[in-house]
């Protein structure tokens, strides 16, 4: 990894000694850019996530969670291949156990192909994220709010699909309009990287955006059916969700139903709400309240208080304190924190 | 009455980044292309899409390049909030899922003079700038007033 990272260094500073005739430029920005390697048309991204756990009835524990590394290759202006790859569970301290070395596995999280044959349509093929709701889609902690993710997004439809997606984007009367309908007939490409595996799933996204006043909000809605590969049955699954973004202040909330068609299981859904409020330049306030039924056992009432805060670009701390009437997954109560560097 | 003065520094406080945001000079911003762009007018729906970088190729499939000015002009904060919608703070969560698929903001240059520059070398390029900055090296596509 570093010397992938020192080469790609090498490339990039060659990059822009070769760009030296834009002296008034400057690349920087609000948010990591990752590297353009040269002239190669090969974009490269990715984040070192460590994780500090301090919770309720668990030993203590500091681990380096997780290493990913995005790559995306523009062949064409219209077509473009897409590669994630992480390195999970490599180091981990553990209070009474100290230091262990993990499985280190590399995960395919996804690898597609897309192809724009016209600017407001893009055929996808390969293995990507299941476009349900809004969370599924930045999945990944560096990405999001806050440490770990509201329950819903956890086990209520695949967290992939390997096949193909067509999806329609555009902007009509300042209204921003998104579409997706996809569809899978085969096993998972990889299934390590998932959490919920389907063999077979079809389903579709509908989106809309628009500024109301001084807040630009956005509603959509997500449905899918998947044949469940830990036991063959069909399920199916239905979400609804909004954000709204005004002065800094990030609102969403998802709700979702999921349920086996045969078998007689009792259905399951949840949903979230989450604030996350400037306080002062790069560091928002975030508070988050969640239910969730699950298919055996009581309901869950949770939620979290927390800070994110991203000093550079490059660099986001987030420390969540949560809360819940019951530990359930990954809804424990405690401190958790981690720190993110972007690449 | 020191109670009344804290309230009044308070206020001043808040308001003070709400009055630096509406600084935009009143002229009227250009959406311009290099000369030797075949593109000759855009939509404000468009240029929407192609800031967003939803709309990454023009209709003759060649690539769009957006061109930004640095997060802290006040021309970018005007553009950002007629044509995207929202100021550029409210535009970091959906920055931040658009790196999670490999597509970065647009590039951003400091300076109208790097922006003249870059445009008259790259023809896929297309930039904003104040109407007084717009020389003949450009084509204007769309005009934005207030």
């Amino acid at each position: 990894m570093a010397a992938l990272i020192a080469l790609l260094s090498v490339l990039s500073a060659s990059s822009m000694a070769a760009g030296a005739e834009w002296s008034e430029t400057t690349w920087g920005g609000e948010v990591s850019r990752g590297w353009d390697v040269g002239d190669s048309n090969l974009w490269v991204g990715g984040y070192l996530n460590n994780k500090l756990e301090v919770l309720e009835g668990e030993p203590n524990s500091f681990s380096l969670a997780d290493v990913g590394v995005l790559l995306r290759y523009q062949l064409t202006p219209t077509i473009s291949l897409f590669n994630e790859t992480d390195l999970d569970e490599s180091l981990t301290w553990e209070e009474g156990s100290g230091v262990q070395v993990g499985s280190r596995v590399l995960l395919l999280e996804r690898l597609y192909a897309d192809w724009q044959p016209r600017p407001d349509l893009t055929l996808r093929v390969g293995k990507f994220l299941t476009p349900f709701g809004l969370w599924n889609v930045v999945r990944r902690a560096p990405l999001t709010w806050t440490v770990e993710p509201p329950l819903i997004a956890e086990s209520l439809f695949p967290d992939h699909i390997t096949g193909a997606a067509v999806g329609f984007q555009t902007t009509l009367s300042h209204w921003t309009l998104d579409a997706t309908a996809y569809g899978q007939a085969t096993d998972e490409l990889y299934a390590g990287a998932s959490d919920t595996v389907a063999s077979g799933a079809g389903g579709g996204r509908v989106s809309a955006g628009h500024l109301f006043g001084p807040a630009y909000v956005e509603l959509g809605a997500s449905g899918v059916g998947w044949v469940n590969a830990a036991n063959g049955k069909w399920q199916d699954g239905f979400g609804g969700d909004f954000a709204c973004t005004a002065g800094g202040n990030y609102l969403q909330g998802e709700i979702a139903y999921g349920r086996q068609l045969t078998g007689g299981a009792s259905p399951n859904w949840g949903l979230y709400v989450q604030d996350a409020v400037p306080v002062f330049d790069g560091l928002w306030g975030v508070l988050r309240f969640e239910h969730f039924d699950p298919q055996t056992g009581p309901s869950v009432n949770g939620g979290l208080v927390g800070l994110a805060w991203r000093p550079l670009p490059w660099v986001l701390l987030k420390a969540d304190y949560q809360l819940t009437n019951r530990n359930f997954e990954d809804l424990n109560r405690g401190f958790v924190a981690s720190i993110v560097l972007f690449f | 009455m020191p109670s009344r003065r804290a309230a009044l520094a308070l206020l001043a406080l808040i308001v003070s980044p709400l009055a630096r945001a509406g600084a935009a000079p009143e002229e009227t911003l250009a959406v311009v292309v290099g000369r030797s762009s075949p593109v000759t007018a855009v939509t404000l729906d468009e240029l929407r899409d192609i800031y967003l970088r939803r709309r990454r190729v023009w209709p003759d499939g060649r690539a769009a390049v957006p061109i930004n000015l640095p997060p802290d002009s006040p021309w970018r904060d005007r553009f950002s909030r007629s044509v995207l919608g929202r100021a550029p703070v409210d535009l970091i969560g959906y920055w931040n899922a658009r790196y999670f698929e490999g597509i970065t903001p647009p590039l951003i240059l400091g300076t109208p003079a790097a922006v003249r520059a870059y445009l008259v070398h790259q023809p896929e390029a297309i930039a904003y700038l104040p109407r007084s900055e717009v020389d003949d090296s450009l084509r204007v596509v769309l005009e934005l007033r207030e």
